[in-house]
């Protein structure tokens, strides 16, 4: 029998959330907050304001028990051999062991240094422990070229687990596949057993006719740390010995500060990049932002646009509020649209639609909905049209009445009309049909789907 | 304020409002972040708040609020999980459904996440998900059937365990 989605998001979070453990003692980091806020505004606070200062770092590398200071770990030897470039760099490694009670108080005889390797002059050392209550915890040190060494993924969980708990991406015991960041920098991370193997495959390209292309699968070097740019985030596969299909699979997404990755517009180059497409009400570009990642990642693909462009917008008929059009194009020609709302009462209309036009068929398309609110579909709510600029005229069919005849500025415009609509064509000034569609047609565009 | 009562709550409480968090944020750093920035917003005030009856959802709501206000102030910081590898040759197929609704889960804008995480993670009614965002229960509702229609679609027509849900809203 079939499983609901409802029983499978139930799955899915108990499953995510249930490993979660935390060795940070949040009631001192709260006392520490708060006495740090009172610190600032009472002057005469001076002993507290000291204790603060030489106490307890807040939050994350707070150890249990609200102690002042993690207590260091005395570095021991690996007790398997270390694996990776930098295995024999004995002042990094040591480095990374006294970094490790920053996931909780380890036992000094149980510390395992798995793998030391370097990539473009990034450094990192994977390594776990156990603590004095049984519970396993692993830690990945990380440094940027000339910085310091510092945890950049760590977690705890049973001793069984805890290879695979060295970040939150992982799927099986044995198999470490996570991401992380390193000053600005994403990397991956793949650590596996000896005898098997990994590939890795750089993210789909949408191509022209909005099917996806993929690049060939590449053998991996074995084990493997490696910087994922923002355009190639890899998908990587571990396969056991002489298997054909992967004991494990993941799509290793760029992470940290996205700002600083330079595949990634700034906000306002892309609100530039919609406001100077954008038809119709112009000023509401800067206000778009919010659309870049939905449009990005609403695909469910993640591959990055060349560009963003604007495409209409106009003010609601209900006299407050507007609707909007954009999308981003692909190298290919391929784009995909979104539309947002808001109505009259401030409240967001859903988005309308989200779907993948090949390369020049949006010009002669015109896209039509009827706009919904958050709660439901409203009986006679705005149509808003959008079609090609050189329309001025839209012709809405109703069943077998007349079509309705809805004017367009700059190719867009709305019709409140309470009937079901059907087909839309649009026309120019000379009476040419310059774009054709269907209101409400779902999906709008093309679902991208691999060849 | 009772120091001894917050650090009770906080002994036992703080495990459960982690997971919260991590779903709410999808990275256990974060996570961390979030919890420890509620607890100490509610520490700020926890008299009112225990005199109110239900520490707990005080601070749910913070963090909540406070996630949602991490993601206006800069989107750009979101933490994005993995795609999904939809695209990808047969050596891929092997990504599982659940790795993939979670996928799904991550790229939610963060109020409908919101909902989804605390109808489906903290079993809490439509009415407490209302109070905790400050919406009506329609809102609620209409949140979550489109959250759980997104998930559909993300995951993509090759799941075909999945049912289509008595969520026909909208």
């Amino acid at each position: 029998m079939s499983k609901s989605t409802e029983e499978a998001v139930r799955e899915v979070f108990a499953e995510r959330a249930a490993p979660i453990e935390s060795a940070t003692d949040f009631y001192a980091g709260a006392g520490a907050v708060n006495r740090r806020r009172r610190r600032r505004q009472v002057v005469a606070a001076a002993v507290a304001a000291a204790v603060v200062a030489g106490g307890v770092p807040i939050t994350l590398t707070a150890v249990r028990g609200g102690s002042a200071a993690p207590t260091a770990a005395t570095p021991t030897p690996a007790k398997q051999p270390v694996r990776g470039s930098l295995a024999g760099d004995k002042a990094l490694i040591d480095e990374a062991i006294r970094l490790l009670p920053s996931q909780g108080a380890v036992e000094p005889d149980s510390v395992q240094v798995s793998y030391a390797e370097q990539a473009d002059g990034y450094r990192i050392v994977v390594l776990s422990g156990t603590r004095p209550d049984g519970a396993a915890v692993g830690l990945v040190a990380g440094a940027a070229p000339g910085g310091p060494l510092t945890s950049v993924a760590g977690g705890s969980g049973t001793p069984q687990s805890i290879d695979a708990r060295l970040g939150q991406q992982y799927y099986a015991p044995q198999h470490v596949l996570t991401r992380f960041t390193i000053g600005n920098r994403s990397f991956g991370l793949a650590l596996f057993p000896d005898g098997y193997r990994a590939t890795i495959q750089r993210g789909p390209v949408v191509a022209a006719d909005c099917t996806l292309d993929t690049a060939p699968a590449t053998a991996l070097p074995v084990p493997s740390f490696f910087p994922i740019d923002r355009t190639d985030a890899p998908a990587v596969a571990v396969y056991a010995p002489n298997a054909t299909k992967p004991a494990t699979s993941q799509s290793l997404q760029p992470s940290g500060n996205a700002e600083a990755l330079p595949q990634k517009p700034p906000t306002a180059e892309i609100a530039a990049q919609i406001a100077s497409t954008l038809r119709g009400k112009k000023s509401v570009a800067a206000d778009l932002a919010p659309l870049q990642d939905s449009l990005v990642y609403g695909t469910g693909v993640g591959t990055l646009p060349d560009r963003y462009f604007g495409v209409w917008a106009g003010d609601l008929p209900t006299g407050r509020g507007y609707a909007v059009l954009a999308g981003i194009h692909y190298p290919s020609g391929a784009v995909v649209l979104q539309g947002d709302a808001s109505d009259q009462q401030g409240n967001g209309f859903s988005g309308w639609l989200t779907g993948c036009f090949p390369a020049g068929s949006l010009d002669h398309t015109v896209v039509a909905a009827r706009l919904r609110t958050a709660q439901t579909q409203i009986p006679g709510s705005p149509i808003v049209i959008v079609a090609p600029a050189a329309a001025v005229t839209a012709e809405v069919s109703f069943g077998s009445g007349a079509p309705v005849s809805v004017p367009l500025t700059e190719g867009g415009g709305f019709l409140q009309h309470g009937g079901t609509a059907g087909p839309v064509r649009a026309l120019d000034a000379s009476g040419h049909v310059v774009g054709t569609g269907r209101v409400d047609q779902r999906p709008i565009g093309v679902p991208l789907q691999p060849r | 304020m009772s120091d001894e009562d917050f650090r009770e709550f906080v002994a036992a409480r703080s495990p459960a409002l982690l997971r919260t968090a991590f779903l709410l944020v999808g990275d256990r750093a974060l996570a961390e972040d979030l919890v420890q920035s509620a607890l100490a917003k509610a520490y700020r005030h926890w008299g009112r708040v225990t005199a109110a009856g239900d520490p707990e959802a005080y601070v749910r709501r913070i963090m909540v609020n406070e996630r949602r206000s991490w993601w206006r102030r800069n989107p750009g910081r979101e933490v994005l999980g993995p795609v999904p590898e939809r695209g990808g040759t047969d050596e891929f197929a092997g990504l599982d459904e659940r790795a993939a609704i979670w996928q799904a889960v991550l790229r939610l804008p963060p109020r409908t996440r919101a909902v989804l995480v605390l109808r489906y993670w903290e079993d809490l009614s439509e009415a407490q998900i209302a109070h905790i965002l400050d919406c009506s229960v329609g809102t609620v509702k209409s949140q979550a059937s489109r959250g759980l229609r997104k998930l559909q679609q993300a995951i993509g027509p090759d799941h075909t365990s999945l049912t289509s849900d008595r969520t026909g809203a909208e």
